[in-house]
Formats: C-alpha cells, structure tokens, sequence
C-alpha cells in the first residue's frame, strides 16, 4: 500500500525497560514497520545518555527518547553540533513517585494525599546530624525530576536544601530502594509497581495527577538524519503514530502486556507489566483505578502533536533545575507530526479497504 | 596575560565492570603518563568517589548504566563539574570518529593502545577546558562581589558601633589585616561575627 520510498529500508531503533517503550514494539510486532516499506531492529538501552550519544553518533537511527533532552542538548554536550528534533511526542505521563515502605510507614499519613505534608513534617522534625533523606530520578533534564521537584515544592519541601536529589538509572531504582542508599524515587512504570509488589515501596502519587498530559517519551532523530531521510522518517513517524493510536485501545493494552513482558523486550513478569498499563495504581491493600497513567499518542487527540508551545513549557521548568538555553523550542517540529496526519488520512481515502484497525 | 605553569598529569577515575579491560585500560593510562586515581567496578558509591577524589576526567565503558550519574553530576554539579569521556568495546570506528566530530566527548574503541588513549583524553579535555573557563570566570566574579560585600558590611558596623568614619573604618580593617597576617576578608568576617546584632 505504501507510497512512500523510504531513503534507509533498514533502522536501528534504541528504547529502554519501561511500559512506554510499547509503541516501538507494538509496531514492530503487529509488522506496521513492515506495512510503511522499513525493516526495524529494536535496542535495549541502559541509560538515557548512551541512548542519546548512540543516536548522534549514528550508531542508531531513531529513539525512544526523554521529551526535555533534544531541547536541553546544548547543557548536556555543550559541543555538539549535531541538533536532535521530534516530529511526534509517543506518549505523555506513564511516571510515578515512590517512598520506600519504612519512610511510609514512619510518615503514617491519614490519606494518600496527606503523604506530602506529612512527608515535610518528617523533614522539618529531623535535627541537624541526621542525614538528608534522598530522592532520585532519572536524568537532570526529564520529567522525572521536574515532577518530582513539584511534589516536593508543593508539600512545602525546598528540592534544592530540604533533600538530597540524585540520578539513577531505571532499572536500578528498585534495587537501591531496597538497600536503602534512597529514600524515594520518580520513574516510569514498570519499576514503580515492581516496587510495591516486592513490598518495598509505596505509591505516593503517580505523574498524571500531578502534571496532567505532560510530555514524556519522543521520537527523536538528528537533524542531518531526518535530512538525509524526511521519507524514511515520514514513514517511521506513520508507522508509530498507528501504533499508539492501537494501544488506545483497552483490549488491545491487554495484548500488549503480554509481548512488552517478553525477555527481548522489557524481561518483567506479566502482572508487572500489567497493572500501569491498564490504567491501575498498586496500593498494599489492591489496586485504584488511575485512568490515564499512559496516554499514547492518537491521530484524533493532540497528546502526540509536538508545538513549539510544549517545548516553551518544557525548557521553563527545566530551568528551574539549572540555567537553560531556551531558543531550542523549535526543535519540536508540529510541521512534522501534520505531515503524518495529512499522510495518514491520504491513505485511508486511498485505500479505504486496508485502513483497518490492526 | 600568559601564566605559565608547570601542569599537574590529568588524573582519571576509570568505572568498568570489565575487571579485564580495566586492567588493561590502567595500564596504558599509566604508560601514557596519567594520574590513575581509582578503579571503580560499577557507580556504587560514585558520587561520593568523585567528591573524594576529584578527577580531571572521569573514564567510563560507553554501555554502562551509570552514565546519567556522571552526566548529572557535569550537569547539576556547578562545584565540582567533571568532564566525562567514554571508550567502547563495541562499535566500528566510524561511530567513534562521528560521535567525536559531532562533539560528544570521547569515545574509544577495542584495541585500546596508549598511542590512541592519549589523544582521546587530550579532546575530552580540552572541550571540558573551554567550558570550565566560563563557569570560572563567572565563579571569579561572583566571589570578588562576596568579597566586597562582606568588607562593606564590617565597615559598615564598626562605624556604627564605634562612631567612626568610612575611611577610619577601613583603614582599621587594613591595619588588623596586617597586624594579623590576615586578608581584609578574613578580618570583615570575624568582625561581622563579633559585631552583629542578634536575630530580631
């Protein structure tokens, strides 16, 4: 069906462990890479700067990437001259704040919205030899911190003199929860989830309640890329667009669980994967329905469409954290995504019969 | 203008869970003629390590999970900002040499000889340096305003407390300078500290 003659038929996609990484496995799994004329490998990442050197330095030709870190390149690398952009956000929200049970269980909140302020009570009541209690998440410039910053900020708490706030990869939060080298932590799901179900953390909040629709995971190129292959990337964009517009869908989410789980993608148990995923927050005592904890992108919705706006919105709350360049907001390309959208609907009066759901 | 000074070696924290490769690696840093700080297995404990040892650099496997440490440690960090350079056992060369262009930091392949060591750190740092003059030189002017500051408020108690001119209060700071050995500075301080009001 595909018109489009992509420039680079073979792509080297890069992701890491988290439920969000779904639409690239979605689509490579439901062959939607195949229907747009690409053959997709897929990546596994540990962090996010090798994710993002591995991109610049071509050893990668698209990421699943932190929304903040194209448009905070020039602090990371000052001297890059290569520019990474997005033409199409994947998925906004998906990250959850976790206290390690025995902070919890000394905070004794009443309610779980009670956790903030009782967690500034705790601090404050603490004498000066104690050590700070620490935080992490998982990159200086990503959601994870700005919202993680906002709780704290919010209770009462000064992120920058009232804790210790620090980095750490996704996979090894769980771990250093349970040893006690932190307090807390902000991540995407899986891990939070995992950490309640190993009985060693509790959910505090998850991001959608406290940042709604806020941009999470884009898919990123490097401008001199995208310029060597804007039909490649077309089709790439197409392809993952169909595929978040797929995972919408409840039952398909369903389907989803049990290929995301799977050991060459994220290697977690099912119920795991599972509870985020279909929109449920674990509590000791039995999951509360969170609707919207993941919401993918949707060529009816906006979620997905990259503005310059976002980007504004973006940069001014990663420069809360240390001082940034602002004049990256254009490197969220909104012509791009409308580029997919217009594409996508030619298709379907196209060829009506093959613009099934999948 | 041009201070000339003899430079320290570039002293280096290598993190590498490849107890092997970092054998190697050490040995041709050593051979190169750097300053091999410590070996670290993985970023247990790297944030306070790098307090500890302060490196020039810190050298890590490109594949290794605790890069966003480091990363924000470079980042965040404004005290104790480090340069970060990378070596890979993986990847062809073309992915070095294009990642090095493209500006991000350095990368080393397999192979590893001291020949091709030194020139990576060489880049590393230099891109580091030119960074760090800036930072420094707004750290400069930060503190020769904290300086006067602090100056101007002891000049400004002893006038009060003693009923003294400006210039008579300054040129007591002097004299307790000199007769103490002391920075004008140092003495504004233990005046502040002797003089101030209690909290109200």
């Amino acid at each position: 069906m595909s018109s489009l003659q992509a420039e680079k038929p073979n792509l080297k996609l890069l992701y890491l462990r988290l439920t969000d990484s779904a639409p690239l496995i979605i689509a490579r799994e439901l062959g939607l890479f195949e229907r747009y004329g690409m053959n997709v490998e897929l990546q596994r990442e540990t962090s996010w700067a090798t994710l993002r050197d591995k991109l610049i330095g071509g050893a990668a030709d698209a990421a699943a990437m932190l929304a903040p870190m194209p448009l905070t390149l020039k602090q990371t690398l000052p001297h890059c001259e290569e520019e990474l952009l997005s033409g199409l956000i994947l998925s906004c929200n998906g990250n959850g704040i976790t206290l390690s049970r025995s902070l919890h269980d000394q905070l004794q909140p009443a309610t779980s919205d009670a956790i903030g302020t009782a967690l500034k009570q705790f601090i404050f009541r603490r004498t000066e030899g104690d050590t700070p209690l620490t935080f992490a998440s998982v990159y200086p410039f990503a959601s994870h911190t700005l919202q993680l910053r906002h709780w704290l900020s919010h209770a009462g708490i000064n992120p920058d003199s009232d804790v210790r706030l620090l980095v750490l990869p996704p996979e090894q939060m769980v771990d250093h929860l349970r040893r006690g080298d932190i307090d807390g932590f902000c991540v995407g799901e899986p891990w939070n989830t995992l950490a309640v179900q190993e009985g060693i953390g509790i959910i505090a909040t998850p991001s959608n309640t406290l940042m709604p629709a806020m941009p999470e995971k884009v898919l990123a190129v490097t401008r001199s890329w995208h310029d060597t292959n804007p039909a490649t990337h077309l089709a790439l964009r197409a392809a993952l667009l169909e595929a978040c517009g797929w995972l919408s869908d409840r039952d398909h989410r369903r389907d989803a669980i049990g290929i995301l789980a799977r050991a060459d993608y994220l290697d977690l148990p099912e119920d795991t994967v599972a509870a985020s995923l279909n929109d449920q927050l674990l509590h000791p005592e039995g999951p509360v329905q969170n609707t919207g904890w993941h919401l993918f992108a949707h060529p009816q919705s906006d979620h997905g469409r990259p503005t310059e706006k976002k980007a504004r919105e973006l940069l001014a709350l990663c420069n809360e954290i240390a001082p940034v360049d602002t004049n990256t907001a254009q490197l969220f390309c909104a012509d791009l995504y409308q580029q997919t959208l217009d594409y996508l609907r030619h298709q379907q009066v196209a060829t009506p019969r093959q613009a099934r759901t999948v | 203008m041009t201070t000339t000074s003899v430079p320290a070696p570039v002293s280096i924290l290598l993190v590498d869970d490849q107890t092997e490769r970092a054998a190697m690696v050490a040995d041709q840093l050593s051979a190169a003629g750097y300053n091999l700080l410590a070996k670290l297995s993985s970023a247990e404990g790297l944030l306070f390590q790098v307090e500890k040892h302060r490196p020039d650099i810190v050298l890590i496997d490109i594949e290794s999970p605790d890069r966003d440490i480091l990363e924000s440690l470079s980042v965040i960090n404004q005290h104790n900002p480090t340069p970060v350079a990378m070596f890979s056992a993986r990847g062809g060369s073309e992915f070095i040499t294009s990642a090095v262009e493209a500006g991000v930091s350095a990368y080393m392949a397999e192979g590893l000889s001291a020949e091709r060591v030194a020139p990576a750190i060489e880049i590393a740092m230099a891109q580091f340096r030119s960074y760090q003059h800036l930072r420094q030189s707004l750290q400069r002017t930060q503190q020769q305003l904290d300086e006067r500051k602090i100056i101007e408020r002891a000049k400004g108690l002893l006038m009060a407390r003693k009923n003294i001119s400006e210039q008579a209060a300054h040129q007591t700071l002097r004299t307790l300078a000199m007769n103490s050995n002391s920075t004008m500075r140092h003495v504004a301080e233990q005046i502040v500290t002797h003089l101030q009001a209690p909290a109200q």
